[in-house]
């Protein structure tokens, strides 16, 4: 494992609320949440760069782009 | 870069050699994968166009090019491993861990590991029909046991999920107990498969 | 920095079992089906595998990696790796030039070869020659060494300096 670095992270009630759960949804620690967090955003963001798009599709198919910067 | 001992039968005489399971690999690394193996594929496409064996039946992943791989290491979500015998590529895997969900139930929603891109070196395929018989067995089998135990590092549990080839559909369902889903529109209608937390579990005791 | 952790795969019973059924499948792969992903230049004799080939044996002669040359030359790795590998790739003006500074290759002469400006005769037929002698491989063999030397020569003797 390469080596890691510490962050301290200032949250809301609201934020820790959120992470708490997604950790029990998901069955991850919080750290590893905010990873998969991290790679996700990290993921969409070097895709959209590449010139793809980002959509959502429900049920009746229609599609709505998601803007994610 | 992390590296662990594994085992790979030799074909010519049945003994097991050491050899070692490279993970943390960079763009680099699957470049000289690909110029590494570029000389034998063409070899193999030779007599394979020279043989009567119907292409249905030639290994689906003739063409492929690792080097045009390489960028995508650079993102956190991505894994290369790799499994290095007598100082040369014998295998090597892309897994990513943020691009898919967990489909089967009960753990739907759930995070696990894809496996990306998954292939052995041209010279160790075993194509009879043009005498190749490959120099190592088993060398796919033990990079999607890491694949495997990268899930449970994650803390997915040891769930996996891949688009599988035709040819070998049989093989991730036999070896590994995957449960096949779907057929997938988006992935060239190449079956979705998915291996769940229990049958990870089961798999990884089977094999101890 | 490499960890060397003890084995912890799976037995060799296992591993025999697994072997059986991968052998089945002639070799078990994960990924798309060929024809998606870009088939292997068979030698043909266009001149614009001699840009990627150059470039690449240029790297490698300085014993450099993608990345260190991304680095060196302060383009994108993704361009570098892009020109290495697809014939078809046509690089933007700035990373052939930032290239032709980091190679020390001659900056005109490689803006031909890019398919940025109309090559000259001699460039062309040196630059077939080259391209039909070499094939990607990890080290450069002797016989690769000759053939990069002999096409910089050329190009450098039909340069302005530039």
């Amino acid at each position: 494992m390469a080596a890691k670095r510490t962050m301290t992270l200032n949250l809301t009630d609201a934020e820790m609320g959120a992470l708490e759960e997604l950790s029990e949804k998901k069955e991850l620690s919080k750290t590893a949440i905010l990873r998969q967090a991290l790679r996700l955003y990290q993921m969409v963001d070097a895709r959209i760069e590449r010139g793809d798009k980002f959509f959502f599709e429900d049920e009746t198919k229609a599609k709505a782009e998601v803007m994610v910067l | 870069m992390s590296s662990e001992v594994v085992q790979l039968q030799r074909r010519l005489d049945g003994v097991f050699v050491e050899a070692a399971l490279l993970g943390g690999m960079v763009p680099n690394d699957f470049v000289l994968v690909g110029n590494e193996w570029s000389a034998e594929r063409s070899v193999v496409m030779q007599e394979l166009l020279q043989s009567t064996l119907p292409r249905q039946q030639w290994p689906q992943s003739l063409h492929w090019d690792w080097r045009r791989k390489a960028p995508e290491l650079r993102l956190l979500e991505a894994a290369g491993f790799g499994i290095v015998c007598e100082r040369q590529w014998q295998g090597v895997m892309l897994t990513k861990s943020a691009s898919y969900v967990a489909k089967l139930a009960p753990d739907k929603g759930k995070p696990l590991v894809y496996v990306d891109f998954l292939e052995v070196a041209p010279w160790n395929w075993a194509i009879p029909e043009v005498g190749g018989s490959g120099r190592f067995r088993s060398v796919g089998s033990s990079l999607l046991w890491r694949a495997v135990e990268q899930s449970e590092e994650e803390g997915f549990r040891g769930r996996v999920g891949l688009h599988s080839l035709p040819q070998s559909e049989v093989f991730y369902e036999r070896v590994f107990g995957m449960t096949p889903l779907n057929r997938d529109s988006a992935k060239q209608n190449l079956l979705y498969m998915e291996l769940s937390a229990d049958q990870a579990a089961k798999l990884l005791e089977k094999g101890k | 920095m490499v960890n060397i952790n003890k084995s912890r795969g799976p037995s060799r019973d296992w591993l025999l079992g697994a072997a059986d059924i991968e052998d089945g499948c002639r070799s078990v792969s994960v990924g798309g089906l060929a024809a998606e992903l870009g088939m292997l230049s068979s030698g043909t004799t266009r001149i614009k595998p001699a840009f990627g080939r150059l470039i690449e044996f240029a790297r490698r002669n300085q014993g450099l990696t993608v990345e260190k040359l991304a680095e060196r030359a302060d383009v994108d790795l993704a361009a570098i790796l892009e020109i290495e590998t697809d014939d078809r790739a046509v690089p933007e003006e700035r990373t052939v030039y930032q290239l032709a500074q980091a190679l020390c290759l001659p900056q005109a002469k490689l803006m031909e070869l890019a398919g940025l400006a109309t090559p000259k005769p001699e460039t062309s037929r040196a630059a077939l020659k080259f391209a039909a002698r070499s094939e990607p491989a990890s080290k450069l063999t002797r016989d690769e060494r000759e053939a990069f030397e002999e096409f910089v020569k050329v190009l450098d003797e039909s340069s302005d300096g530039a």
